[in-house]
C-alpha cells in the first residue's frame, strides 16, 4: 500500500470513531442507549439493517466467490423479501408495540422468564463466539495483504468498533453504519468501474459476459431440488425464507435495528428498502467477482492468492516441485488466454463460435485442473487441510491492480462492512445482557444512568471477548463454515419458539423450553449423521421446535390465560 | 379498540406493498433465470 492508501484508511477510522462518540449526548437516559429514544428514520434503520448483514467476509467472501464458482451464491437471498413481508406482519408490530428492548423480552411476556432466559442465552452464546469470528476472518486476510501482524488488524477492527459503541450506543452504531454503507457503494461501483476499464481495448461488457457464461459462472437459478446442495432455488426459497426469518425476526443485532425506528411504519418501510435491495446488490458484489475473473482471463492470476502460504511452499523442501506446477500453470493460463482471443474474434466477427467457444471452454477447464493442483499442493504440503484461498482473490486483485487511493477507499470499504457488522452485534450483544440478565435478575431497580453504565461495560467486555475470541479463530480453519455452523445450530431453533409465542395460541412454557433444547439437538443431530446442506437446518430446527413444543404444551393442564399480545 | 381499529386500518393499508414485493421477488428471479439461460450456452 502506498502513502494515499494509509492516508484514506487512517482517515477513515478516525472519522468513524470521532463520529460514534459525538453521539454521547443522545445516549444518556436508557431508552436513547439502546432504542436511540425510538426516533431513527426508516432510511438510516434500512441502511443499518443492510450493513449488519453485509460483513467483511460476505463482502469478500461472495466477490472470491464470484470468481472461483460464479453466480449460484445470488440464490442464498431468494427467500429474504418474502421473510421481510412475513415479519412486517408479525414480528415488527409485535416486538414494537410490546414496547420490549430485546426480542426474547417478548417471550416472557408470552411464556416466562427460564424461556426468556435460555433462548437469550443461546444468542449470546452464538452471537458472541460468532462476532469474534467476524472480526478474525477480514483481519487474517488484511494481516497477509497488508504486511501486519494478525493481532495488529484484529485489534485495529475490534477495539475502534468497540470504543465507539461503548460511548454512543446505538445511535452511534445506526449513524456510523449509514456512513459505512456509503463508504461500500461508492467503494464497489469504483472498483466495478476500473475492472472495466482494464479489459483489454477491444474487449466489451458483453464479450465479457460471453466469456463468463461460456464457463458457466453466470448461472444464477438452479432449479434442481436436491437436500444435499448447498445453493439451489429451493433451499434459496425455503430454506433461506427460514434463516432470513431467524436472522431478522429472533437475532438481538437485526431486531434491535428497527426497534430504534419512529413507527410500526418506519420500521416495516426499514425492512423492505432491504426486501428491494438486497438481491440486486449482492448480484452486483458477485458480478465484480465474474469481472476479475474476466479480467485475470488477460492477465495472470497467482496460481495461488494466499501470498504467505504460497512463498513458504516455496521455500519449502518441495518448493522446486511446486515451481514446476507454477510454470505449468503459467502456460495453461497463456492457451487459455489465446482461447479467450479466437473465441471473441469468432463472436465478434460473426462466425459460428462453436468450436472456439468448446477450445476455450476446454482450456479454461484445463486451468482450474491446474489451479486445483496448486491448492491441493498446498493442503498437502502446509498440512492444512481446509486450506482455501477464495476469500484472498478480492484483496490480493485490489492490490494488485487498483490506483493509488482507491487501494486505500476499497480496504476502508472491507473495514466499513466488517465494523459495522461486529458494532451491532456488539450493541445488542451488551443490551441482551444488560435488559434480559443484569436488569432482569440482579438489579432491577437502579436508574437509568446505571443501567447506561452497565451498558457500556457490557459492550466493552463483549469488544475484549471478541477479540480475543477472533485471536484463537484464527486457527480454526474456514471461518466462512465456522460463521455457518454457529449461526445455523441455534436460528432455526429460536425462530420455532417465536413461531410457537406468535402463531400457536396452545402453546405453554414448558413446551417452548424444551421443545428449543430438542430442536438444537436435532440440528446437532442432522449436521453430525447427515449430508443435509446447511440451510436446511434451519427448517429442521424451527420444525421440531414447533412440533414438539405444541405436544408437550398439550401435556400442560393449566388454564391460565395467554397473553397473545403484550 | 381505537388502538386495534387503528392497527387494522395500518394493516390493511400495507397489503399492496407486500404484494409488490411478493411480485417484485417473482420477477426478480425470473429476470435472474433469463440472464442465466441468455449466457448459458
Amino acid at each position: 500500500m502506498r502513502f494515499l492508501d494509509w492516508a484514506v484508511v487512517v482517515a477513515y477510522l478516525i472519522y468513524v470513531i470521532v463520529d460514534g462518540v459525538r453521539m454521547t449526548k443522545h445516549s444518556k437516559k436508557v431508552e436513547g442507549y439502546f432504542l436511540a429514544n425510538r426516533s431513527l428514520p426508516w432510511w438510516a434503520v434500512g441502511l443499518s439493517v443492510m450493513a449488519t448483514q453485509l460483513s467483511a467476509i460476505t463482502l469478500v467472501g461472495t466477490t472470491g466467490q464470484g470468481y472461483a464458482d460464479g453466480m449460484r451464491f445470488i440464490q442464498f437471498y431468494f427467500g429474504l423479501p418474502l421473510a421481510m413481508v412475513i415479519l412486517c406482519v408479525t414480528a415488527v408490530p409485535f416486538f414494537y408495540r410490546a414496547k420490549v428492548f430485546t426480542a426474547y423480552e417478548y417471550l416472557e411476556k408470552r411464556f416466562d422468564a427460564k424461556t426468556r432466559s435460555l433462548t437469550s442465552f443461546f444468542f449470546l452464546l452464538s452471537r458472541g463466539l460468532s462476532c469474534g469470528v467476524i472480526i478474525a476472518a477480514p483481519s487474517v486476510i488484511l494481516s497477509i495483504v497488508l504486511g501486519l501482524s494478525e493481532p495488529a488488524t484484529i485489534f485495529a477492527m475490534g477495539l475502534s468498533t468497540t470504543i465507539y459503541t461503548m460511548i454512543g450506543g446505538v445511535q452511534a452504531v445506526t449513524w456510523t453504519d449509514v456512513k459505512q454503507m456509503v463508504v461500500i457503494f461508492i467503494g464497489l461501483s469504483v472498483c466495478m468501474f476500473i475492472i472495466l476499464s482494464k479489459f483489454p481495448m477491444d474487449v466489451s461488457f458483453g464479450d465479457a459476459l460471453s466469456l463468463a457464461g461460456s464457463t458457466g459462472r453466470l448461472t444464477t437459478v438452479d432449479t434442481r431440488f436436491d437436500l444435499n446442495e448447498t445453493y439451489t432455488l429451493w433451499s434459496g426459497l425455503i430454506g433461506g425464507l427460514f434463516l432470513m426469518l431467524a436472522y431478522f425476526g429472533c437475532d438481538q443485532s437485526q431486531v434491535q435495528r428497527y426497534l430504534t425506528a419512529k413507527s410500526v411504519d418506519e420500521g416495516r418501510t426499514s425492512l423492505l428498502m432491504s426486501a428491494f435491495v438486497k438481491i440486486p446488490m449482492q448480484f452486483f458484489i458477485l458480478l465484480i467477482g465474474v469481472m476479475v475473473f474476466v479480467f485475470y482471463q488477460f492477465e495472470r492470476p497467482p496460481m495461488i492468492f494466499h501470498r504467505v502460504e504460497a512463498e513458504r511452499v516455496e521455500r519449502g523442501a518441495r518448493g522446486e516441485d511446486f515451481g514446476a506446477l507454477n510454470g505449468e500453470y503459467e502456460r495453461a493460463h497463456e492457451a487459455r488466454r489465446q482461447a479467450a482471443e479466437n473465441y471473441l474474434g469468432a463472436v465478434n466477427g460473426g462466425g459460428d463460435p462453436t468450436e472456439t467457444r468448446a477450445a476455450y471452454v476446454a482450456a479454461d477447464g484445463k486451468f482450474n485442473e491446474l489451479r486445483g493442483r496448486g491448492v491441493a499442493f498446498v493442503k498437502e504440503a502446509s498440512g492444512n487441510r481446509s486450506f482455501n484461498d477464495v476469500n484472498y482473490v478480492f484483496p490480493t486483485f485490489i492490490l494488485q491492480n487498483m490506483p493509488a487511493g482507491v487501494v486505500g477507499l476499497m480496504i476502508a470499504a472491507i473495514f466499513a462492512a466488517a465494523m459495522s457488522s461486529v458494532a451491532a452485534e456488539l450493541n445488542a450483544l451488551a443490551t441482551a445482557s444488560v435488559i434480559d440478565f443484569y436488569r432482569r435478575h440482579f438489579k432491577p431497580d437502579a436508574t437509568d444512568e446505571h443501567y447506561v453504565m452497565a451498558g457500556r461495560a457490557a459492550t466493552g467486555f463483549w469488544g475484549l471477548f471478541a477479540c480475543v475470541v477472533a485471536l484463537y479463530a484464527t486457527s480454526l480453519g474456514s471461518l466462512i463454515e465456522v460463521v455457518n455452523k454457529f449461526g445455523s445450530f441455534f436460528y432455526g431453533s429460536l425462530l420455532g419458539v417465536f413461531v410457537l409465542a406468535v402463531a400457536v395460541p396452545r402453546a405453554r412454557a414448558r413446551g417452548a423450553f424444551w421443545g428449543l433444547l430438542f430442536g438444537i439437538v436435532s440440528v446437532w443431530i442432522a449436521s453430525r449423521f447427515t449430508q443435509i446442506a446447511f440451510l436446511w437446518f434451519n427448517v429442521i430446527g424451527c420444525l421440531v421446535v414447533v412440533a414438539v413444543g405444541y405436544l408437550l404444551s398439550l401435556t400442560v393442564r393449566d388454564d391460565a390465560a395467554i397473553v397473545q399480545e403484550a | 379498540m381505537i388502538d386495534q381499529a387503528d392497527d387494522d386500518r395500518s394493516d390493511r393499508r400495507w397489503r399492496p406493498v407486500y404484494v409488490t414485493v411478493v411480485v417484485y421477488t417473482a420477477l426478480v428471479i425470473v429476470a435472474l433465470w433469463l440472464f442465466s439461460r441468455a449466457f448459458t450456452f
